[in-house]
């Protein structure tokens, strides 16, 4: 455990920088839809005022909850498991993150952590709208998992360059680096919309807000929350939305400006910045699907185009 | 306390109707939802569940239907939270007033903060009037975190 | 879906178009009925307005020492519907462009308008009787002259004695 390490688990680019850049990006997604839509937004750090709120607000349990103990420590899994997630991530030319041989792998574990604390929070809630929106969850779970699964094998197998799969993040970007992003390159194209997609149904944006829709399931597993669990779900939002774009960054397109860690850490965060705006236009544009229309378009589409993405690496 | 200043900048708004015409939840959804009047310049938003709210806005005369849920809804809404009678009907009964199924205005259920009057209320004057219960949120953080 | 895409960016590109209350002046125009304001010298006290209010937000009635009648109205219950105005005939009540009707709570009863009719003493003799209206002698005479104005000072009982003289003696 080196003070650089510390470091970089503690304060940038992990813990308090990726809890702050991520609320911000959050309200920065706001803003943008609601400049799409022809309204002004909140303010730029909008976000972190609601966590802020959060932690003066009374904490109430409901009396039918079924299991006291779990509804109290259900937001911490997730929680952990995204600061987990943002120390082992690279980032490229600041941070090499863990530098072990296959954090690929761990990092489908802990991408699925906070999903399984919204399910084991909101049936251990015991209200009736949070025992519709845990059963749409899974639903969802099931079909969204398996694109991202054959995402990683065919970044793994483009990266191995014919000598078997690369498993390891951090040579994932070193190849990219040296042979160009494989933004450029044809054949991982329709990978590349099979990870957007799979971004917007694991992020819960429009079209797939199912598990928190508005018109039924208002609020859905997180209905009986208030105060502080609540804004540890807030700021595990945040954190997963800051993972998945440095995930997508660092699968696609890891180029760096300059030689200097203080430069590329700026122009990675106005890479992240326009993805951002590209998620608010598919937000602001779209209505959401039902849950069996979902389940549907998730095991078809996007498996297609991984596939399709899968063969020509491995063939060409 | 040194949070109370940016606490008061994200309040949640929520909406309870206790058997209104619907005029005045007509003009709170235009306040947030069109874009001539942006509630959320504020920092506000609606939200869905009655745990997460911090301003509540009631509209309607207390009809005997009503009355049951109206008491077990404000149990559910956590300190500190400013209450705002929206409408004439939700300050003193209304048109409605002498009415055999109205059960009062709502200052009989709860202590009301800000009373907004008008037949439906204008969207300008719901913006002042969530304004007001801002100011009055700030002191109610700071009375509830030293009590 | 395309055609929101479109409208998407030209939101974008042509920026908000949000109304810039309240951090600006708003839209209000000139006829908008708001908060009333009552004249009491206009008023004669023919408790019309109590009688058309949708809400009975408008108490007249005589004070208890005789001496005249009040006006007592509460904008908490007002509807704003503008039938005391319509229906008023010297046009005592008029409502201004004001929507300012957000108070904190212990201000509730205090958003009136209040007012009082006074009688006033005969020219000639001692009796209260009520005050004339300019508005309510035109729409009886068409054109008031001087001499009008001077019978309508007068009480009942003098007036009646004043044309006898002028008639018969």
């Amino acid at each position: 455990m080196s003070a650089s390490q510390i470091f970089n688990f503690f304060i940038c680019p992990g813990g308090i920088f990726a809890i702050f850049f991520g609320l911000v990006l959050v309200s920065l997604e706001r803003i943008a839809v609601a400049r799409f839509q022809g309204r002004v937004g909140p303010p730029i750090f909008q976000n972190i005022f609601d966590v802020i709120k959060l932690i003066t607000k009374e904490v109430m349990i409901p009396k039918d909850a079924t299991n006291r103990f779990f509804f109290l420590l259900a937001p911490v899994f997730g929680f952990a498991g995204m600061v987990a997630a943002v120390s082992v991530i690279p980032v490229a030319g600041v941070s090499s993150g863990l530098g072990a041989n296959s954090d690929l792998i761990v990092l489908i574990y802990l991408l699925a952590l906070p999903a399984v604390s919204h399910i084991l929070g909101g049936s251990s809630s015991g209200s009736t709208y949070s025992a519709v929106s845990v059963s749409r969850e899974v639903v969802l779970m099931f079909a969204y998992e398996i694109t991202f699964i054959i995402v990683i094998f065919t970044v793994a197998l483009a990266a191995g360059n014919g000598n078997g799969a690369v498993f390891s993040l951090q040579q994932i970007v070193d190849y990219q680096l040296t042979n160009g992003s494989f933004i450029s390159d044809p054949r991982m194209l329709p990978a590349l919309f099979a990870f957007l997609i799979f971004m917007l149904a694991t992020l819960e944006v429009p079209p797939f807000h199912i598990a928190e829709n508005d018109a039924d399931v208002i609020k859905g597993y997180l209905m009986e929350y208030s105060g502080r669990p609540l804004a540890l779900f807030e700021m595990t939002h945040a954190l997963k939305l800051l993972v998945l774009i440095t995930v997508l960054q660092i699968f696609f397109f890891p180029g760096i400006a300059a030689n200097n860690p203080v430069a590329n850490l700026l122009w990675y965060m106005f890479k992240s910045g326009v993805i951002v705006f590209l998620i608010a236009l598919i937000h602001a544009c779209m209505a959401s699907f039902r849950v069996d229309q979902a389940f549907k378009f998730l095991l078809t589409v996007p498996v297609v185009l991984a596939l399709a993405s899968l063969g020509m690496v491995l063939f060409l | 306390m040194l949070l109370s200043k940016y606490a008061t900048k994200s309040p949640w708004l929520f909406r309870i109707n206790t058997g209104s015409c619907n005029g005045c939840d007509v003009e709170l959804a235009t306040t947030a939802l069109i874009p001539r009047f942006d509630v959320e310049r504020l920092g506000c938003k609606y939200t869905g569940s009655p745990k997460h709210a911090d301003i509540v806005l009631i509209t309607g005369p207390v009809t005997a239907r009503s009355e049951n849920y109206l008491k077990r809804m404000l149990v559910e809404i956590p300190e500190p939270r400013v209450i705002v009678a929206i409408g004439i009907c939700a300050i003193s009964g209304g048109v409605f007033k002498d009415s055999y199924s109205i059960r009062g205005p709502v200052d009989k259920y709860v202590d009301v903060d800000v009373n907004v009057s008008g037949c439906p209320v204008r969207p300008q004057s719901i913006l002042d009037g969530v304004a007001k219960a801002i100011e009055i949120w700030k002191e109610k953080i700071e009375q509830f975190h030293e009590g | 879906m395309a055609g929101f895409f479109k409208q998407a960016i030209r939101n974008f590109v042509l920026g908000p178009t949000t109304d810039p209350y309240p951090f600006g002046e708003t839209f209000l125009p000139e006829t908008y009925r708001g908060i009333l304001t009552y004249d009491s010298d206009l008023c004669i006290g023919c408790s019309t307005c109590e009688h058309v209010c949708p809400t009975n937000a408008i108490k007249v009635e005589e004070k208890e020492d005789g001496s005249g009648i009040s006006f007592a109205f509460w904008m908490n219950t007002c509807t704003f519907c503008g039938n005391c105005v319509f229906f008023c005939p010297t046009k005592a009540i008029t409502q201004a462009p004001n929507f300012h009707t957000a108070r904190p709570q212990d201000e509730k009863y205090e958003l009136t308008a209040n007012g009082e009719v006074n009688l006033v003493k005969c020219a000639e003799c001692d009796k209260m009787i009520p005050p004339f209206n300019e508005i309510l002698l035109e729409r009886a005479y068409g054109e008031v002259t001087d001499e009008i104005r001077m019978k309508a000072a007068l009480c009942p009982d003098c007036r009646r004695r004043l044309h006898f003289e002028r008639l018969y003696l």
